[in-house]
C-alpha cells in the first residue's frame, strides 16, 4: 500500500497533490489526506502516518467532500430584513458585504463591551473542535464568562466529562484495548461508533475482540457496541446505577474482592469519616486523617504509610467515633443486592450476580505485568460509561457508580483497565512540551494535568450568587447549562438576582433549536436576544433567528495548529504514539466565505481589544519566549498557529514545516500511559465535598425559593429514579431515548447526500426502533407512522421499525434528525426529532451538574392514514 | 492468480466506511453502490444478535452474469476479476437478472446528488465519467490495484475487517485467514464460486 | 522596583484601567501585587481572582515578565526595567 505522508505532487505539471490535514465531520478529528487535482478535491483518505485514525476513516469522514461541495452552503454575509423572528418565519435575507457586516457586528459588540461584557453570550458547536480555541480566546478577551456548547454539552458533558475529570484526569474513559480482557459498557459505544478517537478506537476495539476480550454491553438497544458484544444486557432506560451498584455489592460484600493496596494509596478510601459525613481532620494541619494500624492512632493521610492505613473498622478519634470511607462504602453497598436491582433494571438477579462475579475475578487483583521493561499493576477489566448512562437527572451517581467498579478493583488507569485519554504527558523528547501530569490538590485529591478549558473539575469552586447566566458559578459542578435557554431561565435569573440579561448571541455553527430540547422553549429564548450573529456553513433552523449570518470556511478551507490537543480529548488512549497533527487549507473557498478564526481577530481589532486578544492567545496556547504574541501587533491566525507550533516543537518546526509534514509523533512511555501507578495522587471514592456543596448551594437557593434536593448530594452514589420512571400515566408505557447513530453527527450530517442516502437505506437511522413483541401487543406494524407523546403533551411523528434488538419498554431514536428548514434541503424531513420531546427547566436536569434528563415516558399511537 | 477478499464479521462494526469510501473512490451515481452494508437480526429478544453484512460483487469463478451477457460486455479478467466494458454494454440488464447476489446496478440516466443544482465540482471530476444506460458494478478497484494499492474499501476499513489478496497463493494472508477461520461464501450451493469470503462473527 | 500590571479582559474593564503601575519592595510576590490591587480596586475586584482565600481560580492566568506562573509566592524580578505582570481571567467553561 502506498503511504503518502507529506504534500506529494503525484505527477508533473498539473496540480495533483495529497495534503495532510484533519477531518471535520465530527469532533473525533481523525487525520486525513486530501487529494486535490486541478484545484478540485477528488478524494479524502485517512493519513496512515497518523496515530489519530491510523489511515482509516469512518463513513462520515470519507463523505466529507459532499458536505464541502454542497451548493447549499452559505457563501456571502447575510442580513435579515424582517425584524420579526420565529420558527418558520422568513428572515428576508439580504446579501451584504463583509465590511458592512463586520462594521455592524463590531459596533454593537464595542458598545456592549463598554456597557457590560457579560451581556455577550458565546455558543459553539462541539462538532468543530477548531472553533474551541478562537472562541475561548475571544470570550476571555471580551470579558464574558458566558459560553456554551449547546446540546453537545448539556446532553453528554456534565456527567461524563466532569467525573472522568475528577476520577481519571481526562475528558472521557476507554478500555485499555491492548490489554483489557473484560469490558462492561454502560450506554457507551467507544470503538463502535463516533466519538473521541473514533476511528483509532474502532481498530483497537476490533483487535481486542479478535484477541478474545469479553465485552458486556449494558444498553436498552442492541446496536453498534451491543451488536459486537459477547453479551448484550438490555436494561430499563436510565437504571444503570442500580446495576453498577449491585455489581459493586456482589464484589465487595459477597465475594470480598477489592484492591486494598490501591484503595489505600490511590483513593480516599482510608480517610476517616465522622458522623457529620465529613473528614476527620488533623487539628494542626487541617489534613484528613487515616487510621494508622502500625501505631494504632489517627494520622494525617500523608503521614502514614498506605500499607498501614485501615480500610475497615470503627475508630474513635478525640472522642468522636468515625470509620474509614471504605467501611462506609461497604456498608452502603450492602443494600444494593441483585434481588433489589432486578425489578428496577429488569435484569435477572442471577445475571447481575454473575456479571459482578466475572468482573471481580477477571480483575486479577494483585497481579502485575511488564510493559516495555516497566512493571505496572495488571487489572484487565474496565467499566465504561458515556452519554447514555449519564444523561439523566441522576447523572452524577450513575457515572460514579459505574466508575466505582474500576476503583474497587484498582483498574483505573492501570494496564488493561479503564483509562482516561492520555492524562499525563512528558512532552516531545526534544522540547519537553507539552508536559502535564495530574497533581494532588486540596485534601490530596487529584487535579487534572490538562483540561479543555481553565475550569478544572477539581478543586471545585465556592458557590455564589450567579454572575454567569448559566449559573455555573452557583451550580459549580455544571459545565454546560440549561439556563441559557430554559423555560424557567428568567424566573431563575430573577430568583438569583442576575445583575444583567444577555443581549447579543455570538453563535458558531450550533443549531440550538434542534440540539437542546423542545424547539418552542429554545425559540422563545432566541427571540429575546437583541442581536444574534451566527457563523454558519448552512442556514440552519436556528440561523433563521440571526440578524447577521457570516459564511464560514469549512474544515478543508481552514487552519488549526492543535486539532488533537489537548490530548485528553481524541488522541487514542493506551500505548502507542503521541501524535500532533495540524489542519491546513486544502482549497480556497468557492464563495466569499472567510475563516471564523480570522474574522474573530478582525472583530477584536475593530472593537479595540487587540491587546486582550493577544494576551488570551498567549495564555491559552501557553506561548513562550520569542514566540509570545506582542501586545500591539495584529496577527493573522496562521501566525498564531505558527507561534504555538514553534513554542512546542522548536523554531524550525513552525506552520510551514507542519504543512509539509502534516504531523509530528513520538512514542508513549508506560510511565505516561499508566501514570497513576507512578504519581502520588488520590481520587475520591467518597465524595466528601458533595454534602457540603449541597448545603452551600441550598443556603443561597432555598431562601430564594428553590429547593435543593439533598439526596442528590450524598457522598456515596445511589440510584434515584428519573422523572420518566415516576410518571404515573398508564397509557404512557414506553421510555423514549435517543442514541448516536454511526453515520450521523449531531444535526449536521443529514444534509450530506451520501450519508443521507445510507441512512435512508439503514433500518434504524431514520426510524423509531420498537420491540417487535411490544408492537404486536399494540397493533403496530413495521413501517407504521406513529405519534409519540410526552406527559407535557409534546408530540413527534415517525416511522416505526419493529425489531428484536430493543428493550420491550424502550423506544430508540437515532441522532438529532427531523430538520424542517429550507437551508438544508437534503436533511429536511428526514428522521425523527427526538429532542422536541424534552422539557428544559430545573425540574428536568440533575440538581447537581444540571445535565438534562434524556429519557421520556411516552404514549405511542398510530398516526391517521394508510400504512407506509 | 485470483484476486479475492475476506471480510471478518467479528471485526466489522457496520460503520458504512466501506460503502461510503467506495462511493468516494468511484463517484457512483445516486442509488448505485459497488459496496453496501446490510443489517440483519438473528434470534428473539433478549438473545438477539445484530449482524452487519458488508456485500459487494463476489467476483464468481463461474459468473452467471458473464454467461448471459449478449454482447460480451461482462467479462472476467485472467486474474479472476469480473468487470464490465461500458463500451460494449447495451443496458439490457440480463446480467442483473442472472446475478444471484444482486450486486449489479443499472445507471439509467445522468443524475447528481443535489437535485436541481447540476454536478458539484467533485461530481464533475469523478461522476460524470460514468456513462448512462449501462450496468455498473464493483471491479475490485482495478485502477487502484494496478497502481499497487488495495481496493478503497479494504484500505479504509477502520475496523480492519477486510483483507485482499491472491486466493491461488496458499500463503497469502487472505488464503490463510479463510483456511484458519473457516471462511465461507454466500450461497455456495449455487456453484458460482465467489471470491469473497466471510470469516464468522 | 516599579511594577507594571496589565489587566486584560474583564479585569481591565472593571478597573477601568488597562495598565496599573506602582512601586513595590524588592522581593515582592504575585500575592503582594494582588493585595495592592485590592487596595486600589476593592475586595470585589480581587474576589474574582480567588477560588478561596490564598488560592487563585484555575482560570486566572498570571504572567510575570512574560512567563506563566502558578502560585502567589512567585517573586517579581525587575532587572532595571519595571517588572511586568499580566493578569487575565479565562472564565468561560468548556463542555461537550
Amino acid at each position: 500500500m502506498e503511504v503518502v505522508s507529506e504534500v506529494t505532487p503525484t505527477c508533473g505539471a498539473r496540480d495533483d497533490v495529497w495534503i495532510p490535514s484533519t477531518c471535520g465531520l465530527c469532533y473525533g478529528t481523525c487525520s486525513i489526506l486530501a487529494h486535490r487535482v486541478d484545484e478540485v478535491l477528488i478524494k479524502l483518505e485517512g493519513n496512515p502516518d497518523s496515530a489519530v485514525g491510523k489511515g482509516r476513516l469512518c463513513g462520515k469522514g470519507v463523505s466529507g467532500l459532499m458536505t464541502h461541495y454542497d451548493p447549499n452552503r452559505v457563501r456571502v454575509p447575510l442580513r435579515r430584513t424582517n425584524p420579526v423572528k420565529g420558527i418558520g418565519i422568513d428572515p428576508g435575507w439580504k446579501e451584504i458585504s463583509w465590511d458592512e457586516a463586520l462594521d455592524e457586528v463590531a459596533e454593537r459588540l464595542r458598545k456592549l463591551r463598554a456597557e457590560d461584557p457579560r451581556k455577550l453570550f458565546i455558543q459553539r458547536t462541539t462538532t468543530v473542535t477548531s472553533s474551541r480555541t478562537p472562541m475561548q480566546v475571544f470570550a476571555g478577551a471580551f470579558g464574558t464568562p458566558n459560553r456554551s456548547s449547546a446540546g453537545g454539552g448539556l446532553h453528554c458533558g456534565n456527567g461524563a466529562h466532569l467525573i472522568s475529570g475528577i476520577m481519571h484526569a481526562s475528558w472521557s474513559v476507554v478500555p485499555d484495548f491492548q490489554y483489557c480482557n473484560y469490558a462492561v459498557y454502560f450506554g457507551a459505544s467507544k470503538g463502535h461508533g463516533a466519538g473521541h478517537a473514533s476511528c483509532s478506537n474502532m481498530g483497537m476495539a476490533a483487535d481486542a475482540r479478535a484477541r478474545g476480550m469479553k465485552m458486556v454491553v449494558v444498553d436498552p438497544m442492541c446496536n453498534f457496541a451491543a451488536a459486537k458484544a459477547t453479551e448484550w444486557v438490555p436494561l430499563r432506560v436510565g437504571t444503570d446505577a442500580a446495576l453498577a451498584l449491585a455489581m459493586c455489592n456482589v464484589m465487595v460484600n459477597e465475594l470480598g474482592i477489592f484492591d486494598a493496596p490501591y484503595l489505600r494509596a490511590k483513593t480516599n478510601a482510608a480517610y476517616l469519616i465522622g458522623p457529620d459525613k465529613l473528614y476527620m481532620r488533623d487539628v494542626a494541619s487541617g489534613k484528613p486523617l487515616v487510621w494508622d494500624s502500625s501505631v494504632n492512632e489517627a494520622r494525617a493521610y500523608d503521614a502514614a504509610k498506605p500499607d498501614d492505613m485501615a480500610l475497615e473498622g470503627d475508630f474513635t478519634v478525640n472522642g468522636v467515633s468515625c470509620r474509614p470511607a471504605f467501611q462506609l462504602l461497604k456498608t452502603h453497598l450492602a443494600r444494593f443486592t441483585p434481588e433489589w436491582a432486578e425489578p428496577i433494571t429488569t435484569i435477572p438477579a442471577k445475571d447481575i450476580r454473575r456479571l459482578g462475579t466475572e468482573f471481580g475475578h477477571e480483575a486479577r487483583v494483585g497481579s502485575t505485568i511488564v510493559i516495555e521493561g516497566v512493571t505496572v499493576p495488571y487489572r484487565p477489566v474496565a467499566a465504561i460509561a458515556f452519554r447514555g448512562s449519564q444523561g439523566h437527572m441522576n447523572s452524577v451517581y450513575n457515572f460514579l457508580a459505574v466508575d466505582l467498579l474500576n476503583q474497587l478493583v484498582g483498574s483505573a488507569d492501570m494496564a488493561g483497565g479503564c483509562l482516561g485519554f492520555n492524562p499525563a504527558s512528558h512532552g516531545h523528547p526534544e522540547t519537553g512540551r507539552p508536559r502535564y501530569i495530574p497533581k494532588p490538590g486540596p485534601d490530596g485529591l487529584m487535579v487534572t494535568g490538562s483540561w479543555m478549558a481553565h475550569h478544572v473539575p477539581y478543586p471545585i469552586r465556592e458557590p455564589r450568587l450567579p454572575e454567569e447566566l448559566g449559573m455555573q458559578d452557583l451550580f459549580v459542578l455544571c459545565q454546560t447549562s440549561p439556563f441559557s435557554d430554559s423555560a424557567d431561565r428568567e424566573e431563575m435569573w430573577k430568583k438569583f438576582e442576575l445583575p444583567y440579561r444577555p443581549e447579543i448571541l455570538l453563535n458558531y455553527g450550533t443549531n440550538l433549536l434542534m440540539s437542546i430540547a423542545n424547539r418552542e422553549t429554545v425559540a422563545k429564548s432566541l427571540t429575546q436576544f437583541k442581536f444574534i450573529v451566527s457563523f454558519d456553513l448552512f442556514l440552519t433552523e436556528s440561523s433563521e433567528f440571526a440578524d447577521i449570518v457570516l459564511p464560514d470556511c469549512d474544515y478543508l478551507e481552514s487552519v488549526d495548529s492543535r486539532p488533537n490537543f489537548p490530548f485528553i480529548f481524541s488522541l487514542p488512549g493506551g500505548m502507542g504514539e503521541w501524535c500532533w497533527p495540524i489542519k491546513q487549507p486544502t482549497v480556497k473557498p468557492e464563495g466569499e466565505q472567510r475563516r471564523s478564526s480570522e474574522v474573530l481577530i478582525e472583530l477584536a481589532d475593530r472593537i479595540g481589544m487587540r491587546e486582550d486578544l493577544n494576551a488570551a492567545y498567549n495564555a491559552i496556547l501557553k506561548l513562550e519566549g520569542p514566540f509570545r504574541l506582542q501586545s500591539d501587533r495584529k496577527y493573522s491566525y496562521e501566525e498564531v498557529c505558527d507561534a504555538e507550533l514553534k513554542t512546542n516543537f522548536g523554531a524550525e518546526r513552525g506552520l510551514e514545516w507542519f504543512k509539509n509534514n502534516g504531523l509530528i509523533k513520538w512514542p508513549k512511555k508506560p510511565e505516561e500511559v499508566y501514570w497513576r501507578h507512578f504519581v502520588d495522587v488520590r481520587v475520591p471514592i467518597y465524595w466528601e465535598f458533595l454534602p457540603q456543596l449541597g448545603e452551600k448551594i441550598a443556603a443561597l437557593a432555598e431562601p430564594r425559593g428553590l429547593k435543593i434536593p439533598r439526596h442528590y448530594y450524598e457522598p456515596l452514589p445511589d440510584w434515584i429514579p428519573c422523572p420518566a420512571h415516576d410518571d404515573p400515566g398508564s397509557d404512557r408505557d414506553l421510555f423514549a431515548f435517543y442514541y448516536r447513530d454511526i453515520i450521523h453527527t449531531n444535526s449536521f450530517t443529514m444534509e450530506n447526500p451520501w450519508l443521507d442516502e445510507a441512512a435512508r437505506l439503514d433500518p434504524f437511522s431514520y426510524t423509531i426502533a420498537m420491540n417487535a413483541e411490544t408492537g404486536r401487543r399494540k397493533g403496530i406494524e413495521d413501517g407504521d407512522e406513529v405519534w409519540i407523546e410526552s406527559r407535557a403533551g409534546r408530540r413527534v411523528k415517525g416511522i416505526v421499525h419493529l425489531t428484536e434488538a430493543v428493550h420491550p419498554e424502550g423506544l430508540g431514536i437515532a441522532a438529532c434528525a427531523g430538520h424542517w428548514g429550507d437551508g438544508m434541503p437534503i436533511a429536511k424531513g428526514k428522521g425523527v426529532f427526538f429532542n422536541d420531546l424534552l422539557e428544559l427547566d430545573f425540574d428536568h436536569v440533575s440538581p447537581v451538574n444540571l445535565n438534562l434528563d434524556l429519557c421520556v415516558k411516552v404514549k405511542v399511537t398510530r398516526a391517521k392514514g394508510a400504512r407506509r | 492468480m485470483r484476486w479475492g477478499m475476506a471480510i471478518d464479521l467479528k471485526r466489522c462494526i457496520g460503520c458504512y466506511g466501506c460503502q461510503l469510501s467506495c462511493k468516494a473512490e468511484h463517484g457512483t451515481p445516486p442509488g448505485v453502490f459497488f459496496a453496501r452494508v446490510l443489517k440483519q437480526e438473528e434470534g428473539r429478544y433478549p438473545t438477539v444478535r445484530q449482524l452487519f453484512l458488508p456485500v459487494l460483487c463476489f467476483h464468481c469463478d463461474d459468473p452467471p452474469c458473464v454467461d448471459v451477457c449478449p454482447t460480451e460486455a461482462s467479462f472476467k479478467w485472467p486474474d479472476g476479476v469480473v468487470d464490465i466494458d461500458a463500451e460494449k454494454c447495451v443496458g439490457c440488464r440480463a446480467c442483473m437478472m442472472a446475478c444471484p447476489y444482486t450486486q449489479r446496478y443499472y445507471h439509467d440516466e445522468e443524475q447528481f446528488y443535489f437535485p436541481g443544482n447540476g454536478p458539484t465540482p467533485y461530481e464533475r471530476a469523478r461522476s460524470q465519467r460514468h456513462e448512462a444506460g449501462v450496468v455498473m458494478k464493483c471491479n475490485f478497484c482495478r485502477d487502484r490495484v494496478r497502481a499497487g494499492k488495495q481496493p478503497a474499501c479494504v484500505a479504509n476499513c477502520p475496523a480492519i475487517a477486510r483483507y485482499f489478496g491472491d486466493l491461488d497463493d496458499p500463503t497469502s494472508e487472505v488464503s490463510r485467514l479463510i483456511k484458519d477461520r473457516g471462511g465461507y461464501t454466500l450461497h455456495p450451493e449455487l456453484g458460482t464460486g465467489p471470491a469473497v469470503y466471510y470469516l464468522p462473527p | 522596583m516599579i511594577v507594571n500590571v496589565r489587566l486584560f479582559g474583564i479585569l481591565g474593564i472593571l478597573a477601568n484601567q488597562r495598565l496599573v503601575a506602582f512601586e513595590m519592595e524588592s522581593g515582592a510576590t504575585v500575592g503582594d501585587v494582588l493585595a495592592e490591587l485590592e487596595k486600589r480596586f476593592g475586595r470585589e475586584f480581587v474576589d474574582r481572582i480567588f477560588r478561596v482565600p490564598g488560592e487563585m481560580h484555575s482560570y486566572c492566568q498570571v504572567f510575570v515578565n512574560d512567563a506563566q506562573v502558578n502560585g502567589l509566592e512567585t517573586k517579581l524580578k525587575s532587572n532595571g526595567s519595571p517588572a511586568e505582570v499580566g493578569i487575565i481571567l479565562l472564565m468561560a467553561s468548556e463542555g461537550g
